[in-house]
């Protein structure tokens, strides 16, 4: 009992900058859970809802109890609920789904890079007993091609060219669909390598969509990339290359079950629960978190597509392996990424988190950054 | 203006701030002796209430204090929720009243307890 309470004697004595009072473990875990609240919400609630949460508890407490757990999760999505819907964000709204349509058109146009790499390699090895160049590797190849040009037109700011060719990818991958269901596939492609096959396609094919209607705001383009960074756009865009690289790397590796695809992305989301903790009174810039949540909208179309095609066989199977990989890698993506969108203005642009604007105050809202 | 009925957290919290301004500790256990212990609210489930209450203008924040390092803010009725809870007890007592009357036609006797 007392041991509590000299704990919270201490902090009474108001914590002078740089000096942390230490903090009983029950007070610890309560706040713990009520990171589940969104980020405006604990600003304003935190601090009140630890003081009943702790005014409520017997002294020998040092665990919540279930019950109370049960209602702050319960709590806490509902607090979700009402922020979303009250909110006032619609420019972060736009902004974070440009960006995402901006991250797909460049992970869709490295495609080319591949394309490349394995024709080159083929081209450049063949021999007596060299693996025949497969033709899905060189059917459809303009729309990779498509989509390295948008990302080109992109990065010079031509966003509206960008936005036409991102149309005309999409149609070219229409076209690469067709192929695929109309030319036969090879004799030696019995074993089931799923992705492999038509699937991809067709998943690319609604990706590329989703991309192309979410730039199809050319004029919002140079804003949202203005309101994340460059640089954190960057990260964004190579952790996102990085993990569906993995998932490519997984499916052509073929036999046997990575289990790192599962691992990877645990650990790491593990990691970013970690983080999330220690940063949580480090409110995440709204842009970023709703990046976040696009990526996981766009992972979800991306499994739910790869779970369509897989349900009506279209072209090659998919495995309950390559479901799970889907899913883990998909997951690991997202994490990461909101991971990095949350710790790389620290590293990147050495600029304070600016406080979350809060939702009734709509003065703050969208104010630019103060210059030192 | 919303005339659906309170659900029975928000009455009680409105019953219990109706009496004077309260922080949420305090609203809980008003909230527990009002209903003789029936209702036990867990801080979460109230907050949900209050925050829905604030946005319809029925109670809003009196001032805030710190009692053992621990922030404690306390809360008021507002004129409206006063209106809104005095019509809510109106409804409920006519509920009650019908139901009583009700059951002393059918003979079923009074209510005990």
């Amino acid at each position: 009992m007392s041991d509590q309470q000299d704990l919270l004697a201490v902090d009474d004595a108001s914590p002078r900058e740089g000096e942390v009072a230490p903090i009983a473990p029950l007070e610890r875990r309560y706040r713990r859970w009520i990171g589940l609240f969104p980020v405006a919400y604990r600003i304003e609630r935190e601090d009140e809802l630890v003081g009943v949460l702790l005014d409520g508890a017997t002294p020998d407490r040092v665990r919540p109890r279930l019950a109370e757990v049960v209602d702050l999760a319960r709590a806490a999505a509902v607090a979700h609920v009402r922020v979303a819907r009250t909110s006032t964000s619609r420019h972060e709204w736009s902004d974070a789904s440009v960006v995402v349509g901006i991250i797909l058109a460049v992970v869709l146009g490295a495609q080319s890079v591949r394309y490349l790499t394995v024709v080159a390699r083929r081209a450049l090895f063949s021999g007596p007993h060299a693996e025949p160049l497969s033709w899905f590797e060189v059917r459809g190849w303009y729309v990779p091609v498509a989509w390295a040009i948008v990302v080109a037109l992109l990065a010079l700011g031509w966003t509206r060219l960008a936005c036409g060719a991102a149309w005309l990818a999409s149609v070219a991958r229409l076209a690469a669909v067709y192929e695929v269901a109309t030319v036969p596939p090879f004799p030696w492609s019995t074993e089931p390598d799923g992705l492999s096959a038509a699937p991809p396609i067709v998943v690319q094919l609604t990706l590329g969509l989703v991309a192309a209607v979410l730039l199809s705001r050319p004029r919002r383009v140079r804003a949202a990339v203005d309101s994340i960074g460059r640089r954190r756009l960057m990260v964004a865009i190579v952790a996102f290359s990085v993990f569906l690289g993995a998932q490519r790397w997984n499916n052509l590796g073929g036999s046997g079950f990575d289990i790192w695809v599962l691992v990877v992305p645990f650990a790491l989301a593990l990691a970013c629960w970690v983080s999330h903790v220690q940063l949580r009174h480090i409110p995440l810039d709204p842009v970023a978190r709703r990046i976040g949540a696009g990526l996981l909208a766009v992972l979800v179309v991306f499994v739910v597509s790869v779970a369509a095609t897989a349900a009506t066989g279209a072209g090659g199977v998919v495995t309950r392996r390559d479901l799970a990989a889907i899913f883990a890698v998909g997951l690991g993506t997202a994490i990461v990424a909101a991971l990095v969108l949350a710790v790389a203005p620290i590293a990147a642009r050495r600029i304070p988190f600016r406080l979350v604007r809060r939702p009734r105050d709509p003065q703050v809202r969208r104010s630019a950054p103060v210059s030192e | 203006m919303s005339d659906k009925p309170l659900q029975e957290p928000s009455f009680l919290i409105l019953t219990a701030l109706a009496a004077g301004p309260k922080h949420g500790y305090a609203m809980l256990q008003e909230v527990e002796r009002l209903s003789d212990g029936r209702v036990a609210l867990r801080p979460g489930t109230m907050y949900t209430a209050l925050d829905r209450m604030a946005d319809e203008g029925l109670v809003e924040v009196d001032r805030e204090e710190i009692v053992d390092a621990r922030l404690r803010r306390y809360y008021r009725i507002t004129g409206a929720g006063a209106i809104r809870l005095a019509a809510e007890a109106d409804r409920l007592r006519s509920n009650a009243t019908a139901a009583v009357r009700s059951l002393k036609l059918g003979g079923l006797g009074g209510v005990g307890s």
